[in-house]
């Protein structure tokens, strides 16, 4: 399963956010293992390094490489197939369903086989029976399974989670952490989170941040 | 005596120097109104006459949609002397002689009184009858002198003037037109009118207003018709023709016809523009065909001029986009009107010629972008930039976000507000009709002009605006109450 060349490789990487510096010359590398974690308090910088990552922000410096290939000058095409990302608050298209969210970005990339994928990926999902209704008709959890069905349809090599159990009550986060566990067994699951025993239930490795630099990184124990 | 024009414009007297044209002295010079008829090019053999069509009894259009009055049968006798058909052009009065001097008319037969400011322009044929400002009162009136006698005059002539002249213990009042004057009068709110001495026999006549004409006119004058200075033949033409007529029994009986023998004891024509519903309804449901084509383009076109103005306020940097900002609260805070004459009248002064039409739906088109412009910004606004990021993180191009995301999510916040401006859009564009676009309000003016009954067809007027403005405010307010059910849309 372990790979030689790293996953994702962020070099010097410096990011400004509203004229604000918000990550100082950070390195990582991440290669196809277990979930991993990126730990931090709130403004540590880890969603802007993970929003960087994934190619929705500027960066002021260095590079951001999936796979070898520069995240920033990638076709937003390309790159929906290497990362994905599901939003801390999902950001479902409120005048699509549920099916029709997860079939746009397939649907526009004329990818075949999207469509059998994607029924497969919500009975998985546990969703299937919801295909038809519309985001303001679900519940917090059955947004976030939308919303991970419709990045996972994408099968992107790396998929970023930002906060996913922030909203969620301790059962449903467990029944997350398990189901992080399962996606990861299809693509590299990459997880922000501030919630140690969210994190500890899914991912054995990660980073901590602080400052918008590295603080520690290695096995979760180490790094706690 | 004008009936039924309680607008201002300035259509009410065809006395020159009468009237204070705000707009037109300086179109007169451009010459080039052009496009108030539509430009086709006459044929040898026609004879286009241009009238307003709002003056009767000279000329007025009837509820059969037929133009009728003592200016129109002049015409016709001419054009079978000269043998010529005759075409006519209804035009606003303002821009009637820069048709004229543009060739988009041959003559003018609508009651055109002789001045030597117009003379200076045009070419005059010999008159063809004659007419002056008259003193009219209500029956048992007192003398003009006593205190407190009250005259009405119709705004933007001279009558004002000479009244004021005449009468000076009189308390002179203004109106917007003939038939306001006229009401009061019978109300007993006016001791007299001061109008046209043929216009106020002609009420008498037909529709017994039992005015009392005292003393003798104000003012006489003559009416001609002009003709382009360098036509001479067709003016040669026309005054052998007029020779002929005036000294005809023909003239006596076309004059008998809408003046009686001038005491105003004459009798109504039987058959003669007999008011009907059914062909006043026919007129105006076309009318409203007009208003909504109108109305229509102009909106599409303010809602691509807003999409354009909203884009530019969203992405230019600061500085341009307040001057962007500016040129919309400029638009928004500058009267409609305004607007309009300067597309219309003021264009031309540099060689740019809209046309009526063009220029009524440009001007709407600019003035309702001004508002549309700002709900396209808000509507793009009140979606969360999360939005556009997982636009983004799905692969989706730019334009591919526009059109399935981002689009569809402004489209409720639009919907509503956007109905409602076409709504006022609709009723605003009574205004159109000052440059001659012959829009709803226009012709229910014509027709009150004709039959003299304001209240009935103002109301049927108002019906015929409600009955399409109302579904789309209903509509509006379902899609509203839908979206909502949707989630689309929050309070």
């Amino acid at each position: 399963m372990h790979d030689e060349r790293p996953l994702l490789a962020i070099r010097d990487l410096w990011v400004r956010r509203g004229g604000r510096r918000i990550i100082e010359g950070l390195s990582l590398e991440i290669r196809r293992g277990s979930p991993f974690a990126i730990l931090g308090a709130s403004g540590s910088g880890k969603t802007t390094l993970l929003f960087a990552a994934a190619g929705l922000l500027p960066i002021e410096r260095g590079s951001v490489r999936v796979m070898g290939e520069d995240v920033g000058e990638l076709h937003p095409r390309r790159r929906s197939r290497l990362l994905g990302l599901v939003f801390q608050d999902y950001q479902l298209f409120p005048h699509l369903t549920a099916w029709e969210n997860v079939m746009l970005a397939p649907s526009l990339q004329r990818r075949e086989g999207a469509e059998s994928l994607a029924r497969d990926l919500m009975k998985e999902l546990r969703i299937d029976g919801l295909a038809g209704r519309r985001p303001h008709e679900l519940s917090g959890g059955q947004k976030q399974r939308v919303a991970i069905a419709r990045s996972l349809v994408l099968e992107p090599r790396i998929l970023f989670f930002d906060e996913p159990s922030a909203a969620l009550d301790s059962r449903t986060s467990e029944e997350l952490a398990d189901l992080l566990v399962r996606i990861n067994e299809r693509t590299q699951v990459v997880v922000v989170s501030h919630d140690m025993a969210f994190v500890e239930s899914c991912a054995p490795r990660g980073i901590r941040m602080e400052g918008g630099r590295i603080r520690a990184a290695g096995a979760l124990e180490a790094i706690a | 005596m004008r009936t039924g024009i309680p607008r201002p414009r300035p259509l009410h007297s065809r006395t020159g120097g009468r009237k204070i044209r705000l707009f037109a002295t300086g179109l007169v010079l451009a010459s080039i109104v052009a496009s108030l008829a539509s430009p086709t090019r006459a044929e040898r053999a026609e004879l286009r006459v241009g009238l307003t069509g709002a003056y009767p009894p000279f000329n007025y259009v009837e509820p059969s949609g037929r133009l009728s009055g003592f200016d129109v049968d002049v015409a016709k006798e001419l054009c079978a002397a000269i043998r010529r058909e005759c075409v006519f052009e209804v035009l606003q009065w303002d821009g009637i002689l820069s048709a004229l001097l543009a060739r988009r008319i041959d003559v003018v037969i609508g009651s055109m009184a002789v001045t030597p400011q117009r003379a200076a322009q045009v070419r005059f044929t010999r008159p063809y009858y004659e007419s002056g400002a008259q003193l009219f009162t209500r029956p048992g009136a007192g003398p003009e002198d006593a205190p407190g006698f009250r005259v009405g005059v119709t705004l933007g002539t001279t009558y004002g003037e000479v009244a004021r002249k005449r009468f000076p213990s009189a308390e002179i009042r203004t109106y917007k037109g003939d038939t306001a004057a006229l009401q009061d009068l019978q109300a007993g709110r006016l001791d007299a009118i001061v109008t046209d001495r043929l216009v106020g026999f002609h009420m008498n006549e037909r529709y017994g207003a039992g005015l009392v004409a005292r003393r003798e006119p104000l003012f006489r004058e003559s009416m001609a018709i002009p003709v382009h200075p360098d036509d001479e033949r067709l003016l040669a033409e026309l005054n052998r023709a007029l020779d002929e007529l005036l000294g005809s029994a023909r003239y006596g009986e076309l004059f008998r016809r809408y003046f009686g023998d001038g005491t105003g004891a004459g009798v109504v024509p039987e058959g003669e523009g007999d008011f009907s519903w059914a062909g006043s309804l026919r007129l105006l449901l076309r009318a409203l065909g007009r208003t909504l084509h109108v109305s229509a383009l102009g909106i599409l076109l303010g809602i691509a001029l807003a999409i354009v103005l909203a884009f530019l306020l969203l992405a230019l940097p600061r500085p341009l986009a307040r001057a962007v900002a500016f040129y919309v609260d400029f638009v928004r805070s500058t009267p409609f009107l305004i607007q309009l004459f300067t597309l219309y009248f003021g264009l031309p002064a540099i060689g740019l010629d809209l046309g009526t039409f063009t220029a009524a739906v440009v001007a709407i088109g600019i003035h309702s972008s001004s508002y549309l412009g700002e709900i396209v910004k808000v509507a793009y606004q009140s979606i969360p930039s999360g939005q556009r990021a997982a636009s983004r993180s799905l692969g989706l191009t730019f334009r591919e976000e526009i059109r399935h995301v981002i689009g569809p999510q402004m489209l409720p916040h639009l919907t509503t507000p956007s109905l409602n401006t076409l709504v006022a859009t609709i009723k605003d564009s009574a205004i159109v009709s000052v440059i001659s676009v012959h829009e709803l309000t226009m012709q229910a003016q014509q027709l009150i002009s004709a039959s003299f009954r304001p209240m009935e067809l103002y109301l049927l007027t108002a019906v015929l605006y409600f009955a399409i403005t109302y579904p789309l405010l209903f509509a509006g307010r379902r899609l509203e109450r839908r979206y909502r059910a949707k989630g689309l849309l929050h309070a």
